[in-house]
């Protein structure tokens, strides 16, 4: 396989990885409820996050190895921090290793990693952050006016200041952790005559952290600066809602419901190649180089 | 230019724009668009003949749909990854182990007189089907309510002018949702010689749901209905894909002359639907995911279907 390989988790169960030329490997079977929700690197393999909370490592040769049984609560998303292995569910926890954190949303979306610092968005509940260290919560944002009532989807956190949050309003809101609980900044990605407000809810930061991509639930990607605004949108008709963004090397990959991986130019957002991979697309992972 | 002699359509070309006069112009341009058709009729007669000599077959008519532009998604019978996800899919019960759907049909809000009985006859079509009263309740409660009670499909029927004007098929417990625009319905008692409809389980006829999008709203679409036909019924439910447009007929089949004959009735009601948008999960306005959603800049290319 000729490098950057990128690996996509379908919602069938299957680990797919597309070459540079194109070429297609597909590793796993298919199964009902072993839906892949999230691949990350986890030490020279690669981790593979299933809907019924079972995790898995994924080897070079094709083999999987449970670290992880299914669960009763689904999971939502898993990252990993420096070995670490973090993981939210729907039932109101987070799983840090062994230990655990308790939130209060009735639905959780996602969550964010940066040093020490763990943001969390979901339905039911505001935004916070928690300490790793004490597994208490450090900073909530301040509750939601009655009217207001909108979902928080996805977050992301740029450092130990700036915490991005998109909403369900086609919204995202920058709050600053170290100064307010209240947002400082809140701005619609399309105008508001356009009636465009579909729901953001895919955020990807870029490798140098000055941009953000949100990726909303039809099929755009837009560009946005730390300022909030936005700097590009995606010109193609796509139509399925944005599950994963992840840039490498001058290229934007992005994957979702209507079963395409796409390449973009992650300057101007152009198209360059797209692929049908038959599924709906969860999760996907650039592999830049051998693990 | 002499009358009655065959003029060159070259010459004519050549000289219709030195000519100013409107009068010889205008009959200049019939005289050249008559010969120019006439002269593909003796080119049409003269393939013909030839063909006729050689023994060849005629050409296939060119038509939108076999100009249609290729499509990634095109799902071809050998693909085995598309069947496997077809066997563990949400529709797969229904086909694998003969689950039978439980439908609630309902309107929107305030529905018209004309409305109401429009849904009762869709609801007459659909064995297991019942019709409720919208009332003042949500979707979201009526999917709830359909949940708990082991309904399989809520479909909700919307109304501009007093005419059905949208759809919307929710599959229960987890979803998929469609939203189709309503068009060209024909009430029972508008269809000349109609039938009526017996209760038996119909004959399914799905055709041309050819890409992915189009396989996975077919199988939505057939698993309204009861998987085990009742062939004693001659009932038949068709679902055809022309152009992006689903052509929904009910029929009945007759034999005649002792089973050498065999004619049809239409039992309707008769409607078109064509796909809006769909939906991941169960019907969700804030934050529901789309698989697909129709925008009107998609159909820059008349050539370009998405079923």
């Amino acid at each position: 396989m000729q490098y950057p390989v990128v690996a996509v988790g379908d919602d069938t169960g299957l680990i797919k990885f597309i070459d540079h030329n194109g070429d297609i490997k597909h590793i796993g079977t298919q199964e009902r409820g072993e839906s892949v929700k999230s691949i990350s690197r986890y030490q020279d393999k690669i981790l593979v996050a299933r809907k019924n909370g079972k995790i898995q490592t994924l080897d070079l040769e094709g083999n999987f190895t449970d670290i992880q049984t299914p669960t009763k609560s689904e999971l939502v998303k898993t990252k990993v921090l420096d070995e670490l292995v973090i993981s939210m569910y729907t039932n109101k926890s987070i799983k840090i290793g062994d230990e655990e954190i308790k939130t209060n949303y009735n639905e959780a979306r996602d969550f964010s990693i940066f040093d020490n610092f763990l943001g969390t968005c979901g339905k039911g509940d505001v935004v916070g952050i928690y300490d790793f260290t004490t597994k208490q919560s450090v900073w909530k944002a301040r509750p939601q006016e009655r009217h207001e009532n909108v979902v928080d989807m996805a977050c992301i956190l740029r450092d130990n200041k700036d915490f991005f949050v998109a909403t369900a309003h086609n919204e995202m809101k920058l709050y600053d952790i170290r100064a307010q609980r209240k947002a400082v900044k809140v701005q619609r990605l399309n105008p508001k005559d356009l009636s465009c407000d579909y729901a953001i809810n895919t955020l990807a930061l870029s490798e140098d952290r000055e941009f953000v991509y949100a990726g909303d639930t039809v099929g755009h990607i837009y560009k946005i600066n730390t300022q909030l605004t936005t700097i590009g949108k995606t010109k193609g008709r796509s139509v399925g809602s944005i599950r994963s963004i992840e840039e490498n090397d001058g290229m934007l990959y992005s994957c979702g419901l209507d079963r395409y991986l796409r390449i973009h130019n992650s300057r101007a957002l152009d198209l360059i190649e797209k692929h049908y991979l038959w599924q709906k697309l969860n999760a996907l992972l650039v592999i830049p180089a051998p693990l | 230019m002499v009358k009655n002699q065959a003029p060159n359509t070259n010459f004519i070309k050549s000289i219709l724009p030195t000519i100013k006069n409107k009068t010889r112009k205008v009959q200049l341009m019939l005289r050249l668009k008559y010969e120019l058709k006439k002269q593909q009729k003796e080119g049409r007669e003269k393939r013909k003949k030839q063909r006729e000599k050689t023994g060849e077959a005629p050409l296939a008519p060119k038509t939108i749909e076999s100009m249609r532009v290729p499509e990634d998604s095109f799902v071809t019978s050998d693909n085995e990854e598309v069947k496997n996800d077809e066997n563990i899919d949400e529709f797969a019960s229904y086909y694998k182990e003969g689950v039978l759907p439980k439908i609630i049909v309902t309107t929107k809000r305030r529905p018209s007189e004309q409305l109401i009985k429009f849904a009762k006859e869709v609801q007459g079509i659909m064995p297991n089907a019942e019709y409720y009263d919208r009332r003042t309740y949500d979707m979201k409660e009526i999917c709830e309510y359909a949940s708990n009670r082991e309904y399989t499909d809520v479909l909700v029927f919307n109304e501009k002018n007093k005419e059905p004007e949208g759809l919307w098929i929710i599959h229960l417990p987890e979803g998929p949702t469609a939203h189709f625009r309503v068009s060209n319905t024909w009430k029972r008692r508008e269809i000349p010689n109609h039938g009526t409809p017996t209760g038996y389980y119909p004959e399914l006829i799905m055709k041309n749901f050819d890409t992915r999008l189009g396989q996975r709203i077919g199988r939505m679409l057939a698993s309204l209905f009861p998987q085990k036909p009742e062939f004693r019924g001659r009932n038949v439910v068709t679902m055809k894909n022309q152009r992006d447009f689903i052509f929904f007929r009910h029929h009945r089949y007759l034999f005649k002359e002792d089973g050498k004959k065999v004619i049809l009735q239409e039992v309707g009601p008769r409607l078109t639907l064509k796909l809006r948008s769909l939906q991941s999960g169960i019907f969700n306005t804030e934050s529901g995911e789309y698989e697909f959603l129709y925008q009107p800049n998609m159909q820059v290319n008349r050539k370009k279907f998405f079923l």
